[in-house]
């Protein structure tokens, strides 16, 4: 195996022997973004709305926490949903979402955090709950309006098989947490604290619509991995 | 296997002559390229992100060595391990240990141009571990053991009955043509092995240096779902991966989906900064990034260095005339068209590859194309040169190119040269064109017709007539054609 410090020599070396004057200095767009998508004053939720059903995902706007619980409810029951399991978040507690589900007929399941020591545990359980899940039930840490993304990131809690491996996912929303661009995203995750590995979490998934394949004869089929359903219920009501 | 690279001339005859993938190609054409051209009109200013898009390549590339250290120190922080392949050797014995020390068995793959370029799968098939590809046009080449035709479309030259047949051949499934179910057959077959993997291989479609994030772009969700349900993560990448900043991600990003399918973004980004951690109740227990030279620190020197900003999008393959005509698999290596055409030679030496960088017009649409703005056709005349200064022309090209020099040296003789031609194609000539000469002219047209003489030179239409003729009134300075 090669060193790093042998590794990296070659590399120096050819870039002496290269030599040619290619250090243009690219200094980064003053926010990460020189053409943002959106214009200014544009109505976000809209924009958003109108982005992610363009790509097959369904948007339900809703005015209280009671119509996003009923909502939830309703979908899981038309997709016979046996097998949910879900984020735990405030939002999604707020909803009282889980007495509803049961009472429809699902058995529900939460991703709460477990202490370290039983952390081993609780994954190979949650593993097996979501390979046989129907439905991924998650919130998110942001929505982008200008390509109708949802981020999602990994903390306790918010574990990434929810809005994967079920079929159905079904992510809630409240329209304080939509921004307008990628880049405002990140500078959110950025300005969420001192140690930028930290807040970046092990993982961010960035979902657009679900999980497509064009891989025979360009078709646009959709769920050959991940979920074939998205569904993103948007609240508007202020968070308390 | 690959069909390697001497035979091209050979192997682009042959696919002319291959009816499923010449439908296959103009599907191509028809679909990707105006979605591309679409696409990157909506982006409002395209030239200015493929400028800045490109800046970040050229600053990420000349400073390679400090970004990549960065990256490196960034990902010891997080408890990642990471690996340095000198070559491809080295980069199979190094995901070969990893797997040996997992004690794995069957290993799922994401979509990876870099295992591709080390023939990964082999190797470790040949070692007794089962390895399942995960993207769909991955899986469907290899179960009909073959391999990708293009960078993003790996199947596009099977029809979808052939995959029909596939599919229920080798998997046992009622047979149906159906485009959802034979996603849902491949999606239950694999969701299986996803299960049982003990180690997930993926490339990098950006190293971000100032994170030590790794940035995975997909549409299935098959990355997604390697790096997160075996209990090891292995990513394969080519050093020139690198992006200095996280905030250069979104225009790199932008630039790349909108290149490569014409997406404003793909269905899945995944940002992995780290192996999990303590608190999280999935994503893998190790991380390991593999770094990989296997001939760049050569290009990175030599007089080709922009080859290194490929993003591998393959907007240039979908809009090249050759790539169109004759399809990946003809180029004989892992990446096919005009980068292709490029890469190749740089990666496998020149002396096998000699074909392909005269494989091209040099008309410039794949420069035209290229969301990095990389001058493609003047490193394929680069390799030319290079080619011919170690005699890799053919016997009568010099001699044949010196004469038409001195004859355009002297215009009396290249006057008396067109007459004499006028006379000389008169029985080859049809409708303004020669298609077959007699020698030594004849290899010119083997392969493509000549445009005849004109009757009359523009010369001699200046003399008598143009220089008469009054500029159009409409417009300033357009000319009007009869």
């Amino acid at each position: 195996m090669s060193s790093r410090e042998a590794f990296l020599a070659r590399v120096r070396q050819a870039l002496q022997t290269g030599g040619q004057s290619h250090h243009a200095e690219a200094a980064p767009a003053e926010n990460g973004e020189i053409v943002p998508l959106v214009t200014e004053g544009e109505d976000l939720a809209a924009r958003l709305q109108r982005e992610l059903e363009g790509v097959g995902g369904s948007v339900a706007r809703v005015k209280h926490v009671a119509e996003a619980a009923q909502y939830v409810t309703r979908l899981a029951k038309e997709k016979g949903a046996e097998v949910v399991v879900r984020w735990q978040s405030d939002l999604l507690d707020t909803l009282e979402i889980d007495d509803a589900l049961r009472a429809g007929g699902a058995n529900v399941h939460t991703a709460s955090p477990a202490s370290e020591a039983e952390a081993g545990n609780r994954r190979q359980e949650m593993r097996d709950l979501l390979a046989r899940a129907d439905l991924g039930l998650s919130g998110v840490d942001a929505v982008i309006a200008e390509t109708g993304t949802l981020m999602l990131t990994a903390q306790p809690g918010q574990m990434r098989g929810v809005s994967l491996l079920p079929p159905v996912h079904i992510a809630v929303a409240r329209t304080d947490q939509v921004v307008a661009t990628f880049a405002d995203a990140l500078r959110a995750v950025r300005q969420s604290g001192e140690d930028m590995q930290q807040n970046l979490t092990s993982c961010i998934s960035f979902v657009t619509g679900p999980s497509r394949t064009g891989d025979i004869e360009l078709k646009l089929t959709v769920g050959v991995h991940g979920p074939g359903e998205l569904h993103l219920v948007l609240l508007d009501e202020p968070s308390t | 296997m690959h069909l390697g690279t001497e035979g091209f001339q050979e192997h682009a005859r042959q696919a002319l002559k291959d009816e499923p993938l010449q439908n296959a190609l103009h599907l191509l054409t028809n679909e990707f390229v105006p979605r591309r051209v679409a696409a990157m009109q909506a982006l409002g200013d395209p030239e200015a992100l493929r400028t800045q898009a490109r800046a970040v390549k050229e600053q990420a590339v000349a400073q390679l060595d400090t970004y990549l250290e960065q990256f490196a120190d960034n990902l010891d922080k997080l408890g990642a391990h990471v690996h340095w392949a000198h070559d491809d050797a080295e980069a199979r014995d190094i995901i070969t240990s990893i797997a040996q020390q997992a004690e794995a068995k069957v290993i799922v793959k994401g979509k990876s141009m870099a295992a591709e370029e080390i023939h990964l799968n082999p190797h470790l098939e040949e070692l007794g571990y089962e390895v399942l590809e995960t993207d769909l046009g991955e899986y469907i080449i290899q179960l009909a053991e073959e391999t990708p035709s293009h960078i993003i479309a790996p199947a596009i030259h099977k029809t979808r009955q052939q995959i029909a047949s596939l599919l229920h051949d080798k998997l046992g499934d009622p047979y149906t043509e159906e485009l959802t179910d034979m996603t849902q057959i491949a999606r239950r077959a694999l969701r299986q092995q996803f299960l049982r993997a003990d180690v997930g291989i993926t490339g990098v479609n950006f190293a971000i240096a100032d994170t030590g994030s790794i940035v995975l772009v997909t549409n299935e969700g098959n990355g997604r779902l390697s790096s997160t349900l075996p209990r090891v993560h292995i990513a394969l990448m080519g050093m020139e991966k690198i992006i200095p900043r996280l905030d250069d991600l979104p225009v790199m990003l932008k630039v790349l989906t909108n290149s490569a399918t014409g997406q404003k973004i793909s269905s899945y980004v995944t940002m992995i900064t780290g192996p999990r951690r303590a608190h999280d109740l999935d994503g893998p227990e190790e991380l390991h990034v593999v770094v990989m030279d296997n001939g760049r620190s050569n290009i990175l020197g030599s007089e080709n260095r922009e080859a290194l900003y490929c993003l591998r999008c393959g907007a240039c393959l979908n809009v090249c005339p050759i790539y169109q005509n004759i399809g990946g698999h003809a180029y004989g290596w892992v990446y096919p068209g005009p980068i292709g055409a490029v890469l190749t030679p740089l990666f496998t030496g020149l002396d096998t590859a000699k074909h392909l960088p005269r494989a091209s017009t040099l008309c410039g649409a794949c420069r035209e194309a290229c969301p990095v703005k990389i001058n493609i056709p003047h490193m394929l005349l680069n390799l030319r040169r290079q080619s011919v200064s170690r005699g890799g022309a053919p016997a009568g090209e010099a001699p044949l190119f010196s004469l038409w020099a001195w004859v355009m040296r002297h215009p009396g003789l290249y006057r008396l040269g067109l007459k004499l031609a006028r006379l000389g194609q008169m029985p080859f000539a049809r409708r303004g064109w020669l298609g077959k000469l007699p020698p030594p002219f004849h290899s010119w047209t083997k392969s493509r017709d000549f445009k005849a003489v004109a009757p009359q030179s523009f010369r001699d239409r200046w003399q008598t007539t143009l220089q008469y003729e009054q500029p159009s009134r409409n417009g300033a300075g357009g000319g009007h054609h009869e």
